[in-house]
């Protein structure tokens, strides 16, 4: 039976959560802890563990479900 | 025919599909329509064995509706773009109200019951109780 793919990859859920926290990249960047630079890898489809798992976290996204997302590319 | 809602993509070729089944289509008030004819969500409709309860999952869409179908082996819930395996479809409307009405509208659904996401896989609500990024908190 042909398997349907996800829709969205963590950089997707990424992009879905971050407007309606109204927050900029700037912003999302420095309350995670991280570089901007990092959070623009991630919003193209890298995956940082520790990063993501700090995005997730001020994005409200709960578990280990992001993760799990991020790496299963 | 239910329409989840009225992006292109969850209702093209509509007008050839009504004329060639001959069905009567249904879409959200918030949402009217051409040639549809419009509910106030919550209402419930009788197709022989199945019942098919509508609620207002707006948030992705104005509109935005999730059928309710029980009387087969498990429950179904088809919603559109309002919740994916997953994920959820962007809150071009309102993030907020779409956070909420996947939250109190879907994730409330018997955990047996299949969702049917307009795109990707199906799963259901057990499974995105906890594999849903979006739905725990």
């Amino acid at each position: 039976m042909l398997a349907i793919p996800l829709e969205d990859h963590f950089f997707d859920v990424i992009a879905k959560a971050q407007p309606g926290l109204g927050l900029s990249d700037e912003a999302l960047s420095n309350r995670a802890g991280i570089r901007l630079t990092t959070l623009e890898e991630l919003k193209k489809g890298q995956v940082y563990d520790v990063a993501s798992a700090k995005v997730a976290t001020l994005l409200a996204l709960g578990g280990e479900s992001p993760l799990a997302l991020a790496q299963a590319r | 025919m239910f329409i989840t809602h009225i992006h292109t993509d969850h209702m093209f070729d509509l007008d050839r599909l009504l004329q060639k089944s001959k069905a009567q289509a249904w879409v959200s008030e918030k949402e009217p329509l051409q040639g549809a004819e419009s509910f106030v969500p919550g209402r419930i409709f009788h197709i022989g064995a199945l019942s098919v309860e509508t609620r207002l999952t707006s948030g992705h869409a104005v509109g935005g509706a999730t059928y309710f179908i029980r009387g087969l082996a498990k429950p179904i819930a088809i919603v559109g773009d309002s919740i994916f395996a997953g994920s959820m479809g962007g809150g071009k409307v309102s993030s907020a109200d779409a956070l909420r009405n996947n939250r109190e509208q879907v994730l409330t659904l018997p955990e047996e019951t299949i969702i049917c996401p307009g795109h990707g896989p199906l799963t259901t609500v057990g499974e995105q109780k906890w594999a849903n990024p979006f739905s725990v908190a």
